[in-house]
């Protein structure tokens, strides 16, 4: 990495590809992609084999879905150590906004850390197991007030999907029309237990409240 | 560059993201790998749903993240891909990071949010209605009413909800509850009045109609509704009947004050000058013989006095704005509630300002004179004050010192040298009577006139100064008149004394030669002690401390090497950072033998044994030193054989090798 003499000037003009290069690395870029979409954030890495740049944004977004919504929700800089990475590949840079060298010179980047393969893994597995748990709540084809009567129920009772019935507890079956007639079990009590809290359930959704 | 983006793929596994592809198709699944290969860069997720259909426009940012049954595995091609994006990631935090398995903190809205896909944005609340049951009442009706005339016995039943009832209703539970069993049996005829009668009072009472907006949001009559009452105003903050009248120091009439004070408030009314309360005040100050809970009472009454007079001020000036709180102070202009801050006198009656203590010009003469008079009968007088005493004390133990640490090479020279030294001394030598006798001294700044000599003057010896309207800084100057010289003169080069918190305490035992007295930390000028005279005393019988040889000669070589720095045997004993020089390096891995007194190790030499001892092995590098802290053998032959109370002699320079070798950096 060689010292920094002198990089881009602030502002550009729009290019169809710009490559950022490997010189600016720790700038802050803030760019528009060929989605339309912008992006700001800090260089991380700038990888010409790939053909990719590594975008480092500082704390996390609050968005409700999904990363598009980048466009209309500025960065809020969460203090929690949580970053966000964009792995993006340089044809796909449309247009470069703004270019900012790093405030501190000379810049020297840091060595990386070394990464705990072993930490990865967990989390990888434990995602991956969360997953599935969540997987298993979703019922195929199945209606979706089916499916808001199934997470009413799961909120405090033990259910799963099983083709389109509803199994509770390991015990009570609750097939289509999921009411509470349909519920067949064979202790009593827990039937009965389970009956009522679907009741519940049942016009709760067609009441059409909350479900969280 | 291309292993900063690996470390970002390895970074990532594990984490939720985002792929997007060419068509604008986005995946989210849990990073599994990815695939780099020269220009292509393909991605596999594990849990993958498809979040956006490519194809159309960009996705809908407000749609909820869809809740598809994922796809166990997802392997997204390079050619395809476009961009990755992973949210919060611990980028930083890999090394040394929380504890694995991803992370045990987990925070109720990250375990709320992922069901639903509703995210962390506020979700639509929706008021709680109460079911059909029978039974339950909605939030606003009351559950208990008045009970029932004539039934004193039945405890908790009403028309509304009787327990008792529904439970032997539903459960056939027969409830043998007497309410009077628990409580004074309540005679409902003896009240006076006829139920009806207190009905109808209730009642009465209970419609009136109020001002205060809290009791009527109670009764149901609805407030109206002010736009300058907030939601605190409304529901929490207690309202003052009268904000004018009752400032919360009225109160404290009743409290502390006595048949005046309840005119008090009469005459905060009048406006009464505020010419009289200050001089009643000062008044009240400067006739200090008055008991201290007599003049405390006054106080407090004066300040009552003056608050209400203030208040009523405020008052008489304007009116609570309209809809604003009335327990506000109401004054429209002033800050502070009620007290105008452009009048000076009552803000001077008030007397914040407690750290300068303002008195008057006659007392401040008088009691001084008093203070000359008092000095000059015990001028001659056997009895001294005991802060002069301690100070004529203290002189004389440092010239005691002084002589015997022979400083005795600038004897006799005044200390003609600048003013940061006199000021010194002046500071050090505390403040003479005469200075605290001066009336510039005592409330003075730093414009004491040093003495001209630091001598130790005994100026309780001398009269007393002039008067103290005189300001008379000569007066601690012509201390040293009468005076025998002192040899005391400071030492430009001497090194600064920097307090070693480290430090044991030292307690001499043998001091065979060394004159030296331990001395006292706090009255030590910066004058250090000198090295020589700071008996170091050994243990007389001592057993070598065996050493390991060949096996590990790591540890005890270290164990050894740092008792050699920090006692080094045959040297002066330096508290390391006491004369300023540097410390022992620091060694990484070593502890600090600062708690080692008298050594445990023996320090004096590496391996002396007594005669016959089996040495095993091959002897370390040099004697028995760490082969970094090796110590040229001069060194060794110098000091003392074993056994032998090793006294100081005359400092050695440090071994040169302390300063500048460093051990190699340990490798983790």
């Amino acid at each position: 990495m060689s010292a920094w003499d002198g990089g881009p000037p602030k502002s550009m003009a729009a290019e169809v590809a710009f490559h950022f290069t490997d010189q600016q690395v720790g700038y802050k870029a803030h760019f528009r992609s060929t989605f339309g979409e912008t992006i700001k954030g800090e260089i991380f890495a700038v990888d010409k084999t790939t053909n990719c740049v590594i975008i480092h944004i500082h704390g996390t977004q609050l968005e409700c879905a999904d990363l598009f919504l980048l466009i209309s929700h500025p960065y809020e800089k969460g203090e929690n150590g949580l970053s966000t990475i964009r792995v993006l590949k340089m044809n796909f840079v449309k247009e470069v906004l703004e270019l900012e060298r790093p405030t501190s010179e000379p810049f020297v980047l840091a060595p990386l850390p070394p990464v705990d393969e072993v930490r990865c893994l967990q989390r990888e597995t434990a995602a991956v197991k969360a997953a599935e748990e969540d997987a298993k709540k979703i019922g195929v084809g199945v209606s979706e007030v089916a499916q808001h009567i199934f997470d009413g129920l799961a909120k405090t009772l033990p259910c799963k999907w099983e083709g389109k019935s509803i199994i509770v507890m390991d015990e009570v079956v609750i097939t289509e029309p999921y009411t509470p007639e349909h519920a067949k079990g064979p202790n009593q009590q827990v039937l009965q237990r389970v009956q009522k809290v679907l009741e519940g359930e049942r016009q709760r959704v067609e009441r059409g409240g909350a479900t969280i | 560059m291309h292993d900063r983006l690996l470390f970002i793929f390895q970074n990532l596994v594990g984490y939720n993201v985002s792929v997007q592809l060419k068509d604008g198709t986005v995946y989210e699944g849990i990073f599994h790998t990815a695939h780099v290969e020269r220009q292509e860069v393909s991605i596999v997720l594990q849990m993958a749903i498809l979040i956006h259909e490519g194809g159309g426009g960009p996705p809908d940012p407000n749609k909820p993240r869809p809740r598809l049954v994922p796809t166990k595995s997802v392997v997204l091609q390079a050619k395809d891909f476009v961009q990755v994006t992973a949210k919060d990631v611990a980028l930083f935090n890999q090394v040394g990071g929380s504890s694995s398995a991803g992370s045990d903190l987990v925070t109720d809205s990250s375990l709320g949010s992922r069901q639903k896909g509703a995210g962390k944005v506020g979700r639509e609340l929706v008021a709680w209605q109460p079911d059909e049951d029978d039974g339950a009442v909605a939030l606003e009706d009351s559950l208990v009413s008045m009970p029932p005339p004539g039934r004193g016995g039945g405890g908790g039943r009403n028309e509304a909800w009787d327990q008792f009832r529904v439970n032997s209703e539903s459960f056939g539970v027969q409830s043998t509850f007497d309410e009077n069993l628990y409580t004074t049996r309540l005679d409902v005829g003896e009240g006076g009045i006829s139920e009806q009668e207190a009905e109808r009072i209730a009642r009465e009472i209970e419609q009136s109609s109020t001002s205060n907006p809290h009791v009527a949001e109670e009764r149901g009559q609805v407030v109206g509704l002010d736009e300058n009452m907030d939601e605190e105003d409304r529901f929490s903050s207690v309202v003052r009947a009268d904000a004018s009248k009752e400032t919360f120091d009225s109160r404290n009439d009743a409290t502390f004050g006595d048949e005046d004070s309840s005119e008090a408030p009469k005459d905060a009314w009048s406006s009464g000058p505020p010419s009289m309360v200050s001089q009643e005040r000062a008044a009240s100050v400067a006739s200090g013989s008055r008991g201290s809970a007599e003049s405390q009472e006054a106080q407090s009454r004066e300040h009552v006095r003056l608050r209400l007079h203030m208040g009523a001020g405020a008052q008489t000036k304007g009116k609570p704005a309209a809809g604003q709180p009335s327990f506000l102070p109401s004054s429209k202009w002033a800050p502070v509630g009620g007290v105008q801050v452009g009048n000076a006198d009552q803000l001077q009656a008030l007397n914040l300002d407690t750290a300068r203590v303002e008195v008057p010009e006659e007392v401040y003469r008088d009691f001084h004179a008093f203070k000359d008079k008092q000095y000059q009968e015990s001028a001659g007088g056997a009895r001294q004050p005991a802060r002069v005493e301690q100070t004529q004390r203290m002189r004389a133990f440092s010239q005691e010192m002084q002589l015997r640490e022979g400083v005795a090479a600038s004897a006799g020279q005044p200390p003609a040298s600048g003013e940061p030294k006199q000021e010194y001394d002046v500071k050090w030598v505390g403040k003479t009577p005469a200075d605290a006798m001066s009336p510039t001294a005592s409330g003075a700044s730093a414009a004491q006139k040093p003495a001209a000599v630091p001598a130790p003057a005994s100026p309780t010896a001398k009269p007393p100064p002039q008067p103290p309207t005189s300001a008379a800084p000569t007066s601690t100057s012509e201390a040293p008149k009468e005076e025998k010289k002192s040899t005391f003169t400071f030492n430009i080069n001497a090194k600064p004394f920097t307090l070693n918190v480290n430090a044991k305490e030292f307690t001499p035992t043998f001091t065979p030669a060394a004159p030296a007295v331990p001395r006292p930390a706090a009255p030590a000028p910066a004058q250090p002690p000198p090295v020589t005279h700071v008996p170091f005393v050994m243990q007389p019988t001592m057993p070598p401390q065996p050493h390991m040889y060949g096996g590990v000669p790591g540890q005890p070589m270290m164990q050894y090497a740092v008792a050699q720095t920090a006692y080094i045997p045959g040297h002066a004993y330096q508290v390391p950072g006491q004369h300023g020089q540097p410390r022992p390096p620091y060694r990484h891995g070593q502890q600090q033998v600062v708690s080692q007194y008298p050594p445990a190790v023996h320090v004096a030499q590496p391996p002396q044994y007594p005669p016959g001892t089996v040495l095993v092995g091959t002897p370390p590098v040099g004697p028995g030193m760490h082969p970094a802290a090796a110590r040229p053998q001069a060194h060794m032959h110098a000091a003392p054989p074993p056994g032998t109370p090793v006294v100081m002699a005359p400092p050695m320079p440090p071994p040169p090798v302390e300063d500048g070798e460093q051990p190699p950096p340990p490798s983790i």
